[in-house]
C-alpha cells in the first residue's frame, strides 16, 4: 500500500487528548511531504478535566478551550472540521487506497460530504455521549445538567448558581451529582464535580441548608471504574473505599451506591439498585454523567457491502489487538489488554483513547436480581489516552521511515500508570484535592499482590493536590497548542 | 487465578436508600492542618510531581 504512496497520508479521526497527541507527534517527527490531516467536527480543542471549573463558575468557556485550526496551520497539518460517518479499508468502486467519508460540520460547508484517501488511519473519535440511554437524562431536553463539554458546564454552572440563589433565599435544595446510568464511566469527574459543588455552598455559607447526594454505579466508594485501589499508609495497607468514604464523611456528602438511573423526570431521578429495588430521590439541582459509547461510523468492503462488526464491537468501539475472549471476571489477565491498538485485520489502522474496545471491565460487574447491569466502564481518559496516541503516532513513523516490517511500538493500560486530581475546592491557599496515582492502570495480579504497585499507587488530600491540577490545567494547554518545549511534557 | 477482594466497609443498611459512612475514619485536626499548611503541602507538590515522574519513566511510554 505504502510502496506505492512514497509520501504518505494519514489521517487521524478525532482531535482531543489522544488524536491532538498524535497529530502533534506525526508533525514533529515525520520528513516533509508526508501529509498529516486531522478530522473533527470540533473547531476548538476543550482540556475537560478543568470542564468541572467551568460547572461552578470558576471557569470560563474561553479558559479551556482554545481553536485547532491556528495550531493547525503553524504545525502543517490539515485541518478537517467534519464528522467521520463511514470507513473503506479497502478502498472503494473508485479506488482500491483506503478512505474514510466524512460530513462536513463547519458553517461554510455544513452538510456537504466528501471522501479522504489514507495509507494510515488514527481512529481517536472519543465517545458518543449517549445521553438518550436514560429517558429524561442530559441538557438536551432532558432534566439534568452536565459537564461533559464546554457548553454544558457553562449551564451547569449557571444552573448551579440559581439554586445556590434559591438557598440563600432560605430554600433548602437538595443536588444529586453522579452517574446517569449503570454503564456509566469516569466516575472520578462526577467524584470531583461533587467536592467542587461542596466547595461552592461553603463559600456561599449556604452548605447547611443544601442536601447533597453522590450518586453512583459503583458498588463501593472509591472504585472509580478501576476495582478501587489499595494504599500503603502509616505501615498500613488501606483501600480507597476508606480513603474516599473519609472525605464524604468530613464533607457531609451522602452516596447512594451500585445505583442504576433508568428515568429522570422534572425533579425526580429514579434508580435501581443492586439488591433490585427501585427507588426515587427528588431533586433541585442535578448533574448526572451519560454512558458512553463509540460514535457511529460503520465500515463498508469495496462493493459497498457491510463489514461494520468486522471492524467495530457492538458498542461502536473498535476491536483492536485485544483478547475479547468471553470469560469469567476471574480469569481476566493483564495481558488481554491491548498493547499496540493496532485495529484487528488492518495493519495501517490504530484505535486509540476512548475509541478502541476494552476486553473487560477493570472494575468487578454486577447485575442486580432483575438482570439489570450495573458495571463501571473503564476508564481510558486522560493520561493513558494521550500515551496511546503517542504509541500510535511512533508506530506510523517508524513504519513510513523503516519500511512495512517496522514493529509496533507497545503502550498497555497494564504497564501504564496514571494520575488523577479530583479537585475538591479551588484557591491558592484555600483549594484542595484529592490527589490519586495508580500504576498500572489495569491490575495485575500476576506481578502485584495487590493488582497495583503499593510504591507508586497512592492518595493524598490537601491543597498541593490543587495545586497540581492548576499546573496540569496550564501545562497540557501549552502543550496542546505546541508552544515551546511542548513535546517535553509528558503525556 | 484469585482476584482478591476487600471487604466492602461502607454498605448500605438495609431499608436505608444511601450508605452508613460511619466507619469511614475521620481526620483529625492535625491532619486538617497538615492539609493546609503552605509549608508542608510545597513538599507534597514536589513528591506528587516526582512519583508521576517515575510513573511516566517506568512505564512503556
Amino acid at each position: 500500500m505504502k510502496a506505492s504512496h512514497p509520501m504518505a497520508d494519514i489521517v487521524i479521526l478525532g482531535a482531543g487528548v489522544s488524536g491532538h497527541t498524535a497529530a502533534l507527534h506525526l508533525s514533529r517527527l515525520l520528513p516533509k511531504g508526508h501529509k498529516v490531516t486531522v478530522v473533527s467536527p470540533n473547531s476548538q480543542w476543550n482540556w475537560i478535566p478543568s470542564n468541572i471549573w467551568v460547572g461552578v463558575g470558576k471557569m470560563t468557556k474561553k479558559d479551556v478551550v482554545f481553536p485547532l485550526a491556528p495550531v493547525y496551520a503553524r504545525k502543517g497539518i490539515d485541518f478537517v472540521q467534519a464528522k467521520a460517518t463511514s470507513l473503506w479499508p479497502r478502498g472503494d468502486a473508485d479506488d482500491p487506497r483506503p478512505a474514510v467519508e466524512v460530513e462536513h460540520t463547519s458553517d461554510s460547508r455544513r452538510g456537504q460530504t466528501e471522501r479522504i484517501r489514507y495509507d494510515y488511519l488514527v481512529n481517536a473519535t472519543g465517545p458518543q455521549l449517549k445521553f438518550q440511554m436514560t429517558q429524561g437524562l442530559g441538557p438536551h431536553g432532558g432534566h439534568t445538567v452536565s459537564v461533559c463539554t464546554a457548553e454544558h458546564a457553562v449551564d451547569a454552572a449557571a444552573a448551579l448558581a440559581e439554586t445556590i440563589a434559591t438557598l440563600k433565599a432560605g430554600t433548602p435544595q437538595t443536588l444529586v451529582v453522579g452517574m446517569g446510568h449503570g454503564t456509566c464511566t469516569c466516575e472520578g469527574a462526577a467524584f470531583e464535580y461533587v467536592f467542587n459543588v461542596d466547595h461552592e455552598l461553603r463559600q456561599a455559607g449556604v452548605r447547611d441548608r443544601a442536601r447533597l447526594v453522590y450518586l453512583t454505579n459503583e458498588k463501593e466508594l472509591g472504585d472509580f471504574g478501576v476495582g478501587g485501589m489499595t494504599f500503603a499508609e502509616s505501615g498500613f495497607e488501606t483501600t480507597s473505599e476508606l480513603w474516599t468514604g473519609s472525605l464524604f464523611r468530613e464533607r457531609g456528602v451522602e452516596a447512594i451506591l451500585g445505583a442504576h438511573v433508568d428515568k429522570v423526570e422534572p425533579g425526580v431521578v429514579h434508580y435501581e439498585t443492586l439488591d433490585g429495588t427501585r427507588h426515587t430521590l427528588d431533586f433541585d439541582f442535578g448533574m448526572l454523567l451519560p454512558p458512553f459509547g463509540g460514535v457511529p461510523l460503520t465500515a463498508h468492503d469495496r462493493d459497498g457491502s457491510d463489514i461494520t462488526s468486522e471492524l467495530f464491537a457492538p458498542s461502536g468501539f473498535m476491536k483492536v489487538d485485544a483478547d475479547y475472549t468471553a470469560k469469567p471476571y476471574e480469569e481476566w489477565r493483564a495481558a488481554d489488554w491491548p498493547k499496540t491498538y493496532q485495529a484487528v485485520g488492518y495493519d495501517n489502522i490504530w484505535a486509540v483513547g476512548i475509541a478502541f474496545a476494552p476486553p473487560h471491565q477493570i472494575s468487578r460487574p454486577h447485575k442486580s436480581p432483575n438482570g439489570t447491569v450495573i458495571a463501571p466502564s473503564p476508564p481510558r481518559t486522560g493520561m493513558p489516552s494521550g500515551v496511546m496516541g503517542k504509541t500510535a503516532a511512533l508506530s506510523i513513523v517508524d513504519r513510513i521511515k523503516r519500511g512495512p516490517s517496522a514493529p509496533n511500538h507497545e503502550a498497555s493500560m497494564a504497564n501504564m500508570g496514571a494520575a488523577c486530581v479530583a479537585s475538591a475546592g479551588t484557591g491558592m491557599r484555600t483549594g484542595s484535592a484529592a490527589a490519586m496515582t495508580m500504576m498500572p492502570v489495569v491490575p495485575d495480579y500476576e506481578t502485584y499482590r495487590t493488582g497495583r504497585s503499593l510504591e507508586d499507587t497512592r492518595g493524598e488530600i490537601g491543597l498541593s493536590g490543587h495545586w497540581v491540577k492548576l499546573m496540569l490545567h496550564y501545562l497540557f494547554i501549552h502543550k496542546a497548542k505546541g508552544r515551546l518545549g511542548w513535546q517535553f511534557i509528558p503525556e | 487465578m484469585t482476584i482478591p477482594t476487600n471487604e466492602q466497609q461502607l454498605t448500605t443498611p438495609a431499608g436505608a436508600e444511601v450508605a452508613d459512612l460511619s466507619k469511614a475514619p475521620m481526620p483529625t485536626a492535625s491532619t486538617l492542618k497538615r492539609r493546609r499548611s503552605i509549608l508542608f503541602q510545597l513538599t507534597r507538590f514536589a513528591v506528587f510531581n516526582a512519583r508521576i515522574m517515575r510513573m511516566v519513566h517506568k512505564g512503556a511510554h
